[in-house]
């Protein structure tokens, strides 16, 4: 089965994590052709896919886009707090001196 | 402040049933409703109690960097407290060297008749001092085999050692040995008193269950171990003596009979416990049973453990309750399969019968097998040397399920652990893959079953008494 995937919406990071979890089930290849992604799904046996698979399966990956690029978001949109957190919370183990408010301050 | 006027903090999310769950860097979850996370992302929600929820649960910020971002490092730091001391558990194999034949003994031990297994005197002497060179200020020296019993005066050599070289660190050291409890005397016990010893033994079940597990060269080992237990328990005390049991292909139809022996000879919880399915496991097919049978195994039997609590009997499932500490309180927990960084050298290590130094049990099993690969060093090069090498460096690579693929977005993350050993073993590779990984479907499957359980308030004073024993 060949499922499209709009590459102005979803990076290929994205499309690559949402597919990781259907690696189980199939063998995926990735084409980008004009802005477009295409991706074929096959049955590492090459067993054929009904149609009521055919539409899980686009429904699972669909899904798991969406599911996917939020998390891309908070990944991106948290990753200086996330940084900041981490460095405080283990920053006495550190012989170097860190000024966190400098850092607050540069963002 | 605007409803869509927020800052979004460190979280991740997942379908929950009919609902979505999210979880925050430092373990808070969120029941709501499906959608709410990318709701939550597009600024989408409008609901001011909503908003506030999301506030005080540290899901939002109503400024970009937190006022209270002192909390939330504390927070974590809390949450990775294990890595603070560096390593804590250090397992000496004093012999390889077994009276009984168990069907899934992993760690591939030989004959009691034979006695060129037993570790020697210069690298027990060797691994002790190793051990003392750990920064950790409070350590479990644990003595495993084989059967250690069979070389009781090489774990005598080693306390006595170790109390020595103790009057110089001042550590809070605590002794462990790893015993099947046949061969147990009075005068190993008198001298475990006197050093203050734990003993830690195995029971399967009831007789017809251990006694097919674990094999003797009669049929009476659930009556030596029982007797080995209860004799150890009037010497040492009761809270000084432990128990595990193993789930193998026979235990799976038993649950309710297993508890009901636990709770015969006295125990106040039971560790259910997979099989690690490598070395004679396999063989024997004693571990021929997916990850879904020990679920259902699992299921059942915690739901006749809820039902003693009701009844007002306080019966603990530990798996449970290191899942539990970590999800209802700020705290982490010792258990070492549950950590990222991982357990593996950050809070164990290994000194087996030969001088080798390994990260892990299934570690040293391998060996076995012929595969070196986790032999970190020997006890000659001394652990400054061993964990600076290019070996720990790589396991390094792959220990943090933070930046695992499968786990790095994975709601449950925080709550979990990596596991590079197991990782090897099943697919070669240290990375592991997470779609068919035993260890993931077990994992969420039994965090997910107990958050649920945990929304009923007659389960969650349950587990709350549990947490405070």
């Amino acid at each position: 089965m060949i499922v499209q995937v709009d590459a102005s919406v979803y990076d290929e990071a994205v499309l690559h994590k949402a597919l990781y979890w259907l690696g189980k089930d199939f063998i995926s290849e990735v084409t980008h052709l004009n802005g477009t992604f295409e991706v074929k799904l096959t049955k590492p046996n090459g067993e054929i896919l009904t149609k009521d698979e055919q539409h899980s399966t686009e429904e699972k990956l669909r899904q798991s886009l969406i599911d996917y690029k939020t998390r891309s978001v908070i990944l991106s949109e948290t990753k200086n707090v996330r940084d900041l957190i981490i460095m405080k919370a283990f920053f006495h183990f550190s012989d170097e001196e860190i000024n966190f408010d400098e850092l607050l301050t540069s963002e | 402040m605007k409803t869509t006027d927020y800052y979004l903090l460190p979280f991740h999310f997942d379908k929950f049933n009919d609902k979505e769950i999210l979880v925050n860097l430092f373990g808070d979850f969120l029941i709501a409703e499906q959608g709410t996370a990318e709701k939550t992302v597009y600024r989408e929600i409008m609901d001011e109690s909503q908003i506030k929820n999301l506030v005080s649960n540290h899901f939002i910020s109503q400024s970009k960097y937190p006022a209270n971002m002192d909390i939330l490092a504390t927070r974590y730091r809390t949450k990775k407290s294990f890595l603070e001391e560096f390593t804590a558990l250090h397992i000496i194999v004093v012999t390889l060297n077994c009276n009984q034949a168990c069907t899934y003994c992993q760690v591939s031990s030989i004959n009691s008749t034979k006695n060129t297994c037993d570790i020697n005197w210069e690298d027990l002497k060797k691994s002790v001092e190793m051990i003392f060179e750990s920064p950790s200020q409070h350590i479990t020296i644990e003595f495993q085999g084989g059967e250690p019993l069979l070389a009781f005066d090489k774990v005598k050599s080693a306390i006595e050692y170790a109390e020595s070289l103790n009057s110089q660190h001042q550590k809070n050291i605590t002794f462990v040995i790893c015993s099947n409890a046949i061969g147990m005397d009075e005068a190993k016990l008198e001298y475990m008193k006197q050093h203050h010893v734990l003993l830690s033994t195995s029971l399967d079940g009831p007789e017809a269950i251990h006694n097919r597990n674990r094999k003797f060269h009669t049929d009476a080992s659930h009556r030596e171990v029982i007797k080995g237990i209860n004799l150890s328990k009037s010497i040492l005390g009761e809270e000084n003596v432990s128990a595990l049991m193993t789930t193998t292909i026979h235990s799976l139809p038993h649950p309710k009979e297993i508890i009901d022996e636990y709770r015969k000879q006295g125990f106040r919880n039971i560790f259910f416990r997979e099989i690690n399915p490598f070395g004679y496991a396999v063989n024997n097919r004693i571990a021929d049973y997916s990850t879904d049978d020990f679920i259902r195994f699992y299921k059942e039997g915690f739901e006749y453990i809820l039902e003693l609590n009701r009844a007002g009997e306080v019966f603990i499932e530990d798996y449970a309750a290191i899942l539990l500490r970590k999800i209802l309180t700020p705290f982490s927990t010792g258990f070492v399969d549950l950590q990222s960084p991982a357990g593996i050298i950050n809070s164990v290590l290994v000194y087996n019968y030969d001088g080798y130094v390994y990260v892990s049990d299934e570690a040293r099993m391998m060996v076995e097998k012929g595969d070196h690969f986790f032999r970190i060093g020997h006890v000659n090069d001394g652990l400054k040397k061993i964990i600076s090498g290019p070996k720990v460096a790589e396991i390094a690579k792959h220990w943090s399920n933070e930046s695992l693929p499968g786990c790095s977005d994975c709601a449950y993350q925080v709550y979990c652990g990596a596991d590079p050993v197991r990782n090897y073993l099943k697919t070669g590779d240290m990375e592991g893959y997470r779609p068919e990984s035993e260890f993931c479907h077990k994992n969420k499957t039994l965090i997910k079953y107990l958050i649920e359980k945990t929304l009923a308030p007659d389960n969650y004073r349950i587990f709350q008494s549990w947490l405070a024993n």
